[in-house]
């Protein structure tokens, strides 16, 4: 009996069409949410390996190294480097400046050091007055651009290093940054330590990668919550439209109903007929909607990167959005009176 | 052998908060391969009793036997499967699911039963075919002609080859022509093994009929002489329901014209003192009563044909009076024996 709900959604296929295209929007819309949720965290997770290290050395007090304010002396990562267990110590220095209107990380590292970027296109900084920056600025090597007082030539461009919400970095050598940005003193936000750091230096802590990613995540955790409300909103959205889709149908269909009911038919069957179409909107919603998230991707703000479990998991929301909506309209037809069938409503 | 056996169904529902009967206490046999006609105008309870019999509405009262299957007791899976396999059902305006081709909206019936997609078509198809109707399967049932339309809805309903078939005005969208293959079919319907009742107010169908039952009131022979009725006080005269045959005239007393409500209490419809009449609608066309009438009071009726009451009318009414008469539907003056004589519609439908 199935068919019969399958063969009436093809009747009204105009209907379906307009449903699947209205739920789709609310699935993609979802789909680019979950991308660019998963991009933000993905971006945190990067620039935090982008270092290589093990251990972050902050001022007491402060928060991670990519959100702190209070300095460091330069000199503790040579003092760190005389510690057991510390492998290598590199400070570097975190600011952010305007560039061709975006919002742009500066970090300032030791060339070759931790934190140096992996180059896509030409070399790495070496020299002051050279900087390596993210291919989202659209900068090519060999170009100048102004950083304040200073112009910097870009020798080479990296990729995925954006992080605070997706802005892209520049790589400067640390002197220039500790120039630029501190006058000259050998201040410091942080020092990047690949080892072990037994104790934690004098008005300094110690905070390993995790504490690290979950710090540089803090500032946009209500961002990423806001965006799950939304998540929710768009899957009843679309929960909405699929069980309105079925209830009318059940509704332009109570003569039909009332005539199955006449010849016997259980209300399981008529579940049945109703969960295909439930179903069969669902799901198609869910193919045009991964369709229009890959469509609407580049034209995001945010790098959208949706994880495959959010494929799954909007799959699973259609299923059951699709049976609730087949309910919605069981419910209707359980309400209908067979003597309708008759023309008569007892 | 088929048997359908009815003792005194009665058949009640709220209607405007107002309780109706088209079925009061009724008794029907059909035997074995008859075609039972039920005959009747708009609202006097063919399609009612349709319903009853195809297990759709439980009578108020009574007992509806198919052979030994108590129909009104039945519940859940045994009134499913009587719906699915006892019973095949003919509608007046033939219910064909629209999104549904001919052959699928026949295979809708094996399908109800569990049968396979291509089971179901087989058994359709066969059965479309031996209704003429081979090349119109894939049609839609907007495609096909009001004939056509009632075909397939006649397979459907005997490709389980049920043992009682339904026709609700089968005839009523259709042209002459489409007419008679649907008379026919329906006449070769019923078989050893079927019984068919077909619901009509249209007595072209009579000739069809091994047996007719006649559902509207039947006009009984009354005196011609008006006859006098002494009521004591709380006597009735009339039930809700009853056949009417004769208006009356109050002569003495007061009558109170009752209706029975749904929820069992009554309605006090209108009090009808000397020298006013009521009840003429009933006779007139032949409609049941549809309110009670009892006496307030020591109270003495003349009773009326309609005819008589029509002459007395035309006789010593005033041409204004006549006019309201005309339009039943309040109370109109009339002279009799010098007295005044006031009309009390009792049929407020």
């Amino acid at each position: 009996m199935w068919r019969v709900g399958l063969f009436d959604l093809i009747h009204r296929r105009r209907r379906f069409v307009l449903a699947v295209l209205a739920t789709s929007l609310a699935f993609g819309l979802s789909l680019l949410m979950a991308g660019t949720v998963a991009h933000l965290k993905n971006e945190t997770g990067r620039i935090v390996s982008l270092f290589r290290a093990d251990r972050f050395v902050v001022a007491d007090g402060g928060t991670g190294p990519f959100t702190t304010t209070r300095l460091l002396r330069a000199s503790i990562a040579a003092d760190l480097m005389h510690e057991p267990g510390v492998e290598r110590a590199d400070a570097f220095v975190q600011a952010r400046e305007t560039l061709k209107g975006k919002d742009v990380n500066i970090l300032g590292t030791t060339p070759g050091g931790l934190g140096a970027p992996p180059v896509k296109t030409g070399r790495p900084a070496r020299e002051s007055g050279e900087a390596v920056v993210d291919a989202v600025l659209g900068y090519h090597v060999g170009q100048r651009f102004r950083l304040g007082a200073h112009e910097l030539t870009v020798v080479g461009t990296t990729t995925n290093t954006t992080y605070y919400f997706g802005q892209p970095t520049a790589f400067l050598p640390i002197a220039d940054v500790q120039a630029q940005f501190l006058g000259g003193q050998p201040y410091v936000t942080a020092i990047a330590v690949r080892g072990t750091v037994a104790h934690a230096p004098p008005g300094t802590q110690v905070l390993d990668v995790a504490a690290v990613r979950r710090d540089l995540n803090r500032p946009q955790k209500s961002g990423t919550q806001t965006v799950a409300i939304f998540n929710t909103l768009l899957w009843l959205m679309a929960a909405g439209i699929v069980a309105t889709m079925v209830y009318l149908t059940a509704l332009e269909r109570a003569r039909d109903i009332a005539v199955l009911k006449a010849m016997g038919t259980p209300n399981r069957t008529l579940f049945s007929g109703m969960a295909v179409q439930g179903l069969a909107l669902a799901l198609a919603a869910v193919v045009v909607g991964a369709l229009v998230s890959r469509a609407l991707a580049p034209t995001m703000p945010f790098a959208v990167e949706t994880p495959g479990f959010a494929y799954l998991e909007v799959l699973v929301v259609a299923i059951v959005v699709g049976l609730v909506a087949a309910l919605v309209g069981l419910r209707r037809a359980v309400n209908i009176d067979p003597a309708l069938a008759f023309g008569r409503q007892s | 052998m088929s048997t359908l056996t009815l003792r005194d169904v009665t058949i009640e529902y709220s209607s405007g908060g107002y309780l109706v009967r088209p079925i009061n206490g009724l008794d029907l046999d059909v035997a074995d391969g008859e075609l039972v006609l039920l005959l009747g105008a708009s609202g006097c309870g063919k399609t009612t009793l349709l319903c009853a019999l195809a297990a759709l509405l439980t009578p108020t009262r009574g007992s509806i036997r198919l052979n030994e299957t108590e129909v009104t007791k039945l519940r859940g899976r045994a009134l499913a499967e009587y719906r699915r396999r006892t019973i095949g059902v003919v509608y007046q305006s033939f219910n064909l699911i629209p999104s549904l081709s001919a052959l699928d909206n026949v295979a809708v019936a094996s399908w109800n039963v569990g049968a396979s997609g291509r089971a179901g078509r087989d058994r359709a198809r066969a059965i479309l075919e031996t209704l003429g109707l081979k090349d119109r399967l894939r049609h839609r049932p907007s495609d096909l002609s009001g004939g056509e339309q009632q075909r397939v809805a006649i397979a459907r309903a005997l490709s389980l080859d049920p043992q009682l078939l339904l026709a609700d005005e089968p005839t009523a969208h259709l042209d002459e022509l489409q007419v008679e293959g649907i008379l026919r079919l329906l006449r070769e319907s019923a078989r050893p093994g079927r019984m068919v009742i077909v619901a009509t107010h249209d007595d072209r169908l009579l000739p069809l009929a091994d047996r007719v039952i006649e559902l509207t009131p039947r006009r009984h022979p009354v005196q011609t002489e008006p006859i006098r009725i002494e009521l004591p006080a709380g006597s009735s005269l009339f039930a809700q329901g009853d056949d009417g045959d004769v208006a009356y005239v109050v002569e003495k007393g007061e009558i109170e014209l009752i209706r029975e409500l749904a929820d069992g209490r009554e309605e006090l419809v209108q009090r009808v003192g000397a020298g006013r009449y009521f009840g003429e609608l009933a006779p007139l066309f032949r409609l049941r009563r549809t309110a009670a009438a009892r006496a307030a009071v020591d109270s003495v009726v003349t009773t009326f044909t309609p005819g008589d009451l029509r002459s007395l009318m035309a006789s010593k009414a005033t041409p204004s009076d006549a006019r309201n008469h005309a339009s039943v539907a309040g109370h109109v003056g009339a002279q009799r024996d010098g007295g005044d004589v006031e009309a009390v519609v009792d049929d407020h439908r």
